[in-house]
């Protein structure tokens, strides 16, 4: 080994990444060299340089006024912080909501004195699997805080409470979090879960790396990767996906993925053109903006309008626009709403034209981003 | 899958929602601060306090990798807009710091991958051969520092060694985020340090 074949090497052999006999063979060579020994040296100089670098670089003082004003529209949502205004109907829909809390209170002691609250009951459906510390084979009982793993061909049913079922498909990783009457909480770790529900919304919840999945009367497929993405394919009702204010709304025929760090990306279906979700994907999670959601809007059909509405919501300004009239192109309006007035979120237009739409009960003008 | 630094302890990637119960629960904990735990509840000025305390180490990485000073700033204002939004999620199973440093990652090599298929150009050795032939035209000057010479090195193999050499992160890792293969991303770093010292010796 000469010089020249030594020192195209020196770098992995710094990092020890060579296979033994070229290390022991640079080793050697370096021993008797000193010309490549000073090379060696001026590559650990460079490494350790590096290590060294400054880990803080002032930004310009401008940022934090661009960041202030990006995140005045973006509030985190808080509990208790819509600011009522103290009329006669506020008063009676205080009224109510406490009659109707009491109504919920007492039915609640009614059902926990004829179950248990504090652990799910558990059954093998194929294989072996792991609730907690015990190797279950047939039937067990997942008590809040404990894991239940599906190895690679064990799959399992776990009862969420008196509400429905999740069925566990082979290599999951599933953690119960809440077994209480009014919050039947998972998190799904990793794996693949098959939720069957027959409870009012809000009651069952999955967490997963990226998102809250929100029952919101349904049956659904949820499958999380090893990045902690997920994807969501809802069978029938509706789900929520939620993560730090932001929220995609999940019919039946549906899908919706989320990333770690983007929350919920825009749900489409499944049957809409390579183009179209390639794009879509782009616009959620790549940063696509305009050119991407152009390709969306070129490639939607009437049958795409749960994703055109969503992205209504999403943009701002000429591109809620461009939105607006592919979405109007698509599926006209009501008589009733005008483009202006859906520009401008006017509340009542936007529940007109979403009942038109057949898209569900939710307030949706309350997400309009101004 | 996220970055996780060598110099950062490892957390869990796992980071569901806060709800009331949940951040009773952790207030213990020495990561969810006072100051982060105002911000999760919305308490703008908090944010800005973690934002001074934390703008200078993800400018850093963003200004860095993309080697543009506009688009550095534009990235930290995305990534703080994203810890936003994300901040109901964060436990505090890790330092803010570290969790933020990972979202910074996070978004500036989303943005790299973007730029890097919106042009439509994957770089290969090809692009070294490039570099070596402008690099001898060019003259670098004795006065070359570090930073100077990691900014004009081809984007991608910019990446990999800031985030290698300068961030600590491992090769599976970067390979991953970039869609690389190991080996590439190794070859990738060997020869940015080749030519960083080639640079650094003129």
């Amino acid at each position: 080994m000469n010089c020249n074949d030594v020192q195209q090497l020196l770098s992995e052999y710094l990092d020890g990444e060579l296979p033994v006999e070229q290390q022991n063979a640079v080793r050697s060579h370096l021993a008797q060299c000193n010309a490549c020994s000073a090379e060696l040296k001026k590559y650990h100089t460079l490494r350790t340089r590096a290590a060294s670098l400054p880990k803080e670089i002032a930004p310009p003082t401008h940022v934090w006024a661009s960041i202030e004003q990006r995140i005045g529209t973006e509030s985190i949502p808080q509990p208790g912080s819509i600011i009522h205004r103290e009329s006669k109907a506020f008063w009676r829909n205080r009224l109510f909501a406490i009659a109707a809390m009491v109504l919920i209170v007492v039915g609640a002691f009614w059902i926990a004195s004829r179950t248990t609250t504090q652990s799910w009951n558990v059954a093998s459906i194929e294989g072996t699997i792991t609730v907690g510390s015990a190797q279950v084979e047939t039937e067990g009982k997942l008590r809040v805080g404990e894991l239940l793993l599906t190895g690679q061909t064990s799959r399992a049913r776990v009862e969420v409470g008196l509400i429905g079922h999740v069925d566990v498909e082979p290599n999951s990783r599933l953690r119960l979090i809440d077994a209480s009457l009014t919050d039947h909480r998972l998190a799904l770790d990793r794996g693949t879960i098959h939720a069957t529900i027959w409870a009012p919304p809000r009651l069952f919840f999955v967490e997963t790396p990226s998102a809250l999945a929100v029952d919101l009367g349904c049956a659904y497929t949820l499958h999380v990767d090893s990045a902690g993405a997920s994807t969501l394919e809802v069978t029938s009702g509706w789900v929520a996906l939620e993560f730090g204010g932001m929220e995609s709304i999940v019919p039946a025929s549906t899908l919706c993925t989320t990333k770690p760090g983007f929350g919920p990306g825009t749900p489409f279906r499944d049957d809409a053109s390579g183009a179209f979700k390639q794009a879509l994907t782009q616009y959620d999670f790549e940063r696509g903006g305009a050119g991407a959601l152009a390709v969306v809007l070129g490639e939607a059909r009437n049958m795409d309008s749960i994703t055109l509405w969503h992205l209504l919501f999403r943009e701002t300004g000429t591109q809620r626009a461009r939105v607006y009239d592919r979405l109007a192109a698509l599926v006209p309006a009501p008589e009733d709403v005008t483009r202006e007035g859906m520009l401008n979120g006017d509340p009542e237009m936007i529940k007109a034209w979403q009942q038109h739409l057949n898209l569900g009960v939710k307030p949706w003008w309350k997400f309009w981003q101004l | 899958m996220i970055l996780e630094a060598r110099a950062i302890p490892h957390t869990s990637v796992h980071t569901p929602f806060v709800n009331e119960r949940h951040v009773l629960e952790h207030t213990a904990s020495t990561n969810l601060t006072p100051t982060v735990l105002r911000a999760q509840r919305g308490d703008r000025n908090a944010f800005e306090q973690l934002y001074r305390e934390n703008a200078g180490r993800v400018y850093a990485v963003c200004l860095r990798i993309c080697a543009d000073g506009a688009r550095a700033e534009e990235l930290t204002q995305d990534v703080f807009v994203r810890t936003w939004q994300a901040l109901p999620s964060f436990r505090g199973e890790s330092a803010f710091s570290s969790w933020l440093h990972r979202i910074a990652v996070n978004v500036v090599l989303v943005n790299f991958r973007s730029q890097r298929r919106r042009t439509a150009r994957v770089e290969t050795m090809d692009d070294f051969e490039q570099y070596d032939s402008a690099e001898s035209s060019v003259p670098l000057g004795t006065a070359l520092d570090l930073e100077d010479a990691i900014q004009k090195l081809p984007p991608q193999a910019r990446a990999i060694f800031v985030l290698h050499d300068v961030e600590g992160y491992k090769h599976e890792e970067i390979a991953e985020q970039l869609d690389l293969a190991v080996g590439t991303c190794k070859a990738q770093l060997h020869r940015a340090r080749k030519l960083l010292k080639e640079a650094l010796e003129q």
